[in-house]
């Protein structure tokens, strides 16, 4: 014991006394390099790392040999869906888009997409798009046509279609976009797939729900324009966007259902306190003028309810021959990342477009959150309100 | 020998180690050190690159290293007696010690080793993905450089700030990469069979001149159509990956004090702040093991200052940055509780639109308030003479200085350029105002004459009135680390019957914040020892 406190005295000087600043330093760094171990990273940093290095979220998002699981982007009410998506957009050096996909939800609701792009034509002054798509929805809501339409008037019917259509434009400004459209619409309606609601076809009959009984093929086509200058088109806190299309359906089989439809759209967005805060506004009406003696089937009627419109009410729940909402909100930004959002909607059906005012508009309130990556709205959760009770939307895209 | 006294021994053993001071003297003959000593050879070291997102996490919800406690507050360290940084591998004294000229401010680290445009350069890589797309290429002389631009949308911006930033941090001590505005044409670029490109995926395919094409496309040019970058020289030495906030490498030899505690790193808050450096993380910094002068060590160095000032590299700067954290809970509470109807003091902040400057500002600027984008453990670990370290140095750049480096932006517009000086000038005040009011803000501390010399720096710079100051003297026992005040010794003369050592304490209206200055007679001189500072 003795000789353990000699050694502890003897040490002494080499624990506590130098004879310089310099000295301690380096015996300090001397005692270090005795220690010295490769500068290792966590487990848990070396699987984050592997994420970004080998681009995990990228290849995800993007596929891999341009394969990737696409999520959702069926119809209001279809419930979650996903499936394979095929996309390249590498071909031709970015300058050939080509997409595909065949998605499928929890409700058996089903589309299978296919779409070739040339975006960039004239360097970026020209745009081509050519798309087809076949969409099998088993259980489309249907309360019957016009406003008026009974909350417990729930019916479904099945909805298959297959549409060709071609789009060609010119970018004349940086933010206008000018263009045609041309396609081939087949459709076809069906018994409703919903056990707890009637079929459509057994309640509703041809004299109010045009196109209930036969259906047809359309040729379509059509002019549009377009005036975007939204700061960030995915998430905007400026700017405006304004669309405008005039399009013309053609009855092939049973010339009875030829009509015209005007798609417009303003969108504003009023940013305050450096754009931390944004006042949204968007107004939308869809007008359809029919041909003499002819109607819009109601599988082409504009419908008014759902995540996109009138949020308080179910998908689909007004169908007629002409729409307009209104949709305001303020969004606030409560950290990088979320901004929150209060919102009012009001709008309607109608059938005559004499009936193009503000009266008798359905109307909802809610609440929203907005989860975005870099101005970009991924994944949005709205809360509406409405006299017919309230909906809960989970969404992976912005309202607009 | 009886289990007794085998325990009264190792009890005397125990007690002898705990009664031995961590040092045994306070003060050595050669302090204050300058500069450290010189590096222990490191023979090898591991490149490792760190996790971005990991340390977004880590740091964002909780802080590593040691952290300061309210009852034990760490003081800095790798500081001399004096509270200064010695020259070494992460820090050089520049501007803060010996004024530099305006030339040396000016040309700040570069070497005079732009890309040369004897020749072409030759691409290497394109990299299209990720914040900032660019170009690698190497020059006629066979240098390589990293080449990056500003957004269309926003001219000048990211490429000055890169510059002007470099500028800066050389000037306030720190190691950093050389920074070349370059201005040129398409011509300019040669394509090899070398050259490659690497996808949204990272995967690498052979490049074709329409990639260069298409990145180009997203280039701003200026007025003689020449497109405008700025060209990183690749830094010197084998690149050993980041350095983080926090401990130490457990590879060098030489770093032995957490970078928790460097007040290289803490009072690098001020310097952030002070120029909008709201993006300073590890994944901004850059390790290299170098050769210099036949020693082979880690050099430490900041980079990437394309996020400071008004920009965020590819955009403006978003007003909330700079002002609060990517994430943290209370302002994320307040923000939902209230509906968004509080409106933080720097949401309403003015930006003139001054596209090449972003958004910058210094009427809202608080100092105290600055927040980089995610927490950083040395900066969260700042004390009062941390802050002060680093905000007396920033007051050593006059107008005429910031100005000059400023105008090294090459601003097309000549508003832009007036914008940015100002608000630097106005946030250095800023600054001063703040850091020098936290301690008792005494500088060159010195007897001369036979009397106690200093200056008060939130005096000299009208941060405050002139004041009466109370000194008490002492003599001062270095191996016993104690004072003895010597009876009615309180002016400024020093008192003729001190010893080797002895101490001046002064004091200001606020008996908290003192400062002990230690002397030290010397070769029949009395030169200053070391310093203490309260708060």
């Amino acid at each position: 014991m003795r000789a353990a406190v000699f050694i502890v005295l003897l040490s002494l000087p080499l624990w506590g006394q130098y004879d310089s600043r310099v000295a301690e330093i380096e015996a300090a760094r001397q005692k270090k390099a005795q220690q010295l171990k490769p500068d290792e990273l966590s487990r848990l940093e070396r699987i984050l790392g592997g994420v970004r290095d080998k681009k995990v979220l990228e290849r995800l998002t993007a596929g891999i040999a341009g394969f990737r699981v696409k999520l959702g982007g069926l119809t209001t009410g279809s419930g979650f869906a996903l499936g394979p998506e095929y996309l390249r957009r590498d071909l031709a050096d970015g300058a050939v888009i080509v997409r595909g996909s065949a998605r499928a939800s929890a409700k058996k609701f089903q589309l299978f997409d296919l779409q070739l792009s040339l975006p960039k034509l004239a360097r970026e002054r020209l745009f081509l798009d050519l798309y087809s798509v076949h969409r099998n929805y088993p259980r489309i809501d249907y309360y019957g046509p016009g406003p008026d339409s009974a909350k417990t008037g729930r019916s479904a019917f099945r909805l298959e279609d297959t549409a060709y259509d071609a789009t060609a434009g010119v970018k004349p400004l940086r933010r206008l976009r000018l263009g045609g459209t041309l396609g081939y619409l087949q459709v076809n309606v069906g018994p409703g797939a919903d056990r707890r609601f009637v079929s459509t076809d057994r309640i509703f009959g041809p004299a109010g729900t045009p196109g209930i009984d036969r259906q047809t093929d359309f040729l379509r086509g059509g002019v549009f324009a377009q005036f975007d200058w939204r700061d960030h088109p995915g998430g905007p806190r400026r700017g405006g966007n304004y669309v405008v299309h005039y399009s013309a359906y053609s009855d092939r089989d049973l010339g009875l259902h030829s009509f015209r439809k005007l798609d417009l759209e303003v969108q504003q967005y009023v940013g305050f306190f450096n754009e931390r805060r944004v006042i949204a506004l968007r107004g939308k009406s869809v007008l359809t003028y029919p041909g003499k003696g002819q109607r819009v089937p109601f599988y082409l009627q504009p419908a008014l309810g759902g995540s996109d419109d009138l949020r308080g009410f179910r998908p689909f729940r007004f169908y007629d021959d002409n729409l307009i909402v209104f949709n305001g909100e303020y969004r606030w930004e409560t950290f990088s990342g979320l901004d929150m959002a209060l919102f009012a909607d009001a709008g309607k059906v109608f059938h005559r477009r004499a009936q193009w005012n503000l009266k008798d508009l359905e109307g909802t309130v809610g609440f929203g959150l907005r989860f975005n990556v870099q101005n970009s709205v991924f994944m949005r959760i709205d809360v509406g309100f409405s006299h017919e009770g309230y909906q809960v939307w989970v969404k992976f895209n912005n309202v607009f | 020998m009886g289990e007794v006294q085998q325990r009264l021994l190792g009890a005397l053993a125990a007690a002898v180690l705990a009664a031995l001071p961590a040092s045994a003297r306070k003060f050595y003959a050669d302090d204050p050190i300058q500069k450290e000593p010189k590096p222990v050879r490191v023979e090898k070291a591991h490149f490792r690159k760190l996790s971005d997102y990991f340390d977004f996490f880590l740091n964002t919800f909780s802080q590593p290293g040691e952290e300061q406690t309210r009852r034990r507050l760490i003081p800095a360290q790798g500081v001399n007696t004096l509270g200064e940084v010695p020259d070494g591998a992460w820090y050089v004294n520049r501007h803060g010690r010996t004024p530099m000229s305006m030339e040396e401010l000016v040309r700040g680290p570069e070497t005079g080793n732009p890309p040369s445009m004897a020749g072409p350069w030759t691409v290497r890589t394109v990299k299209t993905e990720g914040i900032t797309p660019g170009l690698t290429i190497r020059d006629a002389r066979g240098k390589k450089y990293w080449l990056k631009f500003d957004p269309l949308t926003n001219p000048g911006m990211a490429t000055t700030a890169d510059v002007i930033g470099t500028t800066f941090f050389h000037a306030l001590g720190y190691h950093v990469p050389e920074y070349y505005l370059v201005r040129f044409d398409r011509r300019q670029l040669l394509i090899t069979e070398k050259s490659v490109i690497a996808d949204a995926m990272g995967k690498e395919r052979r490049l074709a001149g329409r990639d260069v094409d298409e990145v180009l496309l997203d280039v701003p040019r200026d007025k003689d159509n020449k497109y405008l970058a700025v060209a990183s020289l690749a830094v010197p030495g084998e690149g050993l990956g980041q350095f983080r906030y926090y401990g130490t490498r457990s590879d060098d030899p030489n770093d032995v004090v957490p970078h928790e505690h460097r007040r290289d790193l803490r009072g690098l808050f001020v310097f952030c702040a002070w120029l909008g450096h709201k993006d300073s993380k590890s994944l901004n910094t850059y390790d290299s093991l170098v050769e210099e002068a036949g020693v082979r060590y880690i050099k430490h160095y900041l980079m990437d200052f394309g996020s400071i000032l008004g920009s965020a590299a590819v955009r403006p700067t978003s007003p909330r940055e700079g002002n609060e954290h990517l994430f943290a809970v209370r302002p994320a509470v307040i923000q939902f509780v209230s509906l968004g109807l509080y409106a933080p003091r720097w949401a309403r902040a003015h930006f003139p639109h001054l596209p090449a400057v972003g958004r910058f500002e210094y009427e809202v600027f608080e100092p105290e308030k600055y927040k980089t984008n995610y927490p950083n453990p040395g900066f969260e670990n700042r004390l009062p003479d941390d802050t002060f370290w680093a905000a007396r140095q920033v007051m050593m750049f006059s107008a005429e200085q910031i100005r000059a480096i400023v105008k090294k932006g090459e601003f097309s517009d000549p508003k832009a350029g007036d914008w940015l000086a100002t608000c630097l000038i106005k946030r250095r005040d800023k600054i001063g105002r703040a850091y020098f009011a936290k301690v008792l803000p005494l500088d060159r501390i010195q007897v001369r004459d036979g009397r106690l010399e200093f200056e008060d720096l939130a005096v000299k710079y009208e941060f405050h009135p002139p004041r009466q100051y109370s000194i008490q003297w002492s003599q001062f026992d270095n191996e016993a680390e104690s004072r003895t005040p010597i009876p009615g010794q309180t002016g400024l003369a020093v008192p003729p019957e001190t010893g080797e050592y002895f101490a001046a304490e002064v004091r200001a209206e606020d008996p908290k914040k003192t400062v002990i200055a230690y002397f030290r007679r010397k070769d029949g001189r009395i030169e200053l020892a070391g310093l203490d500072r309260t708060w």
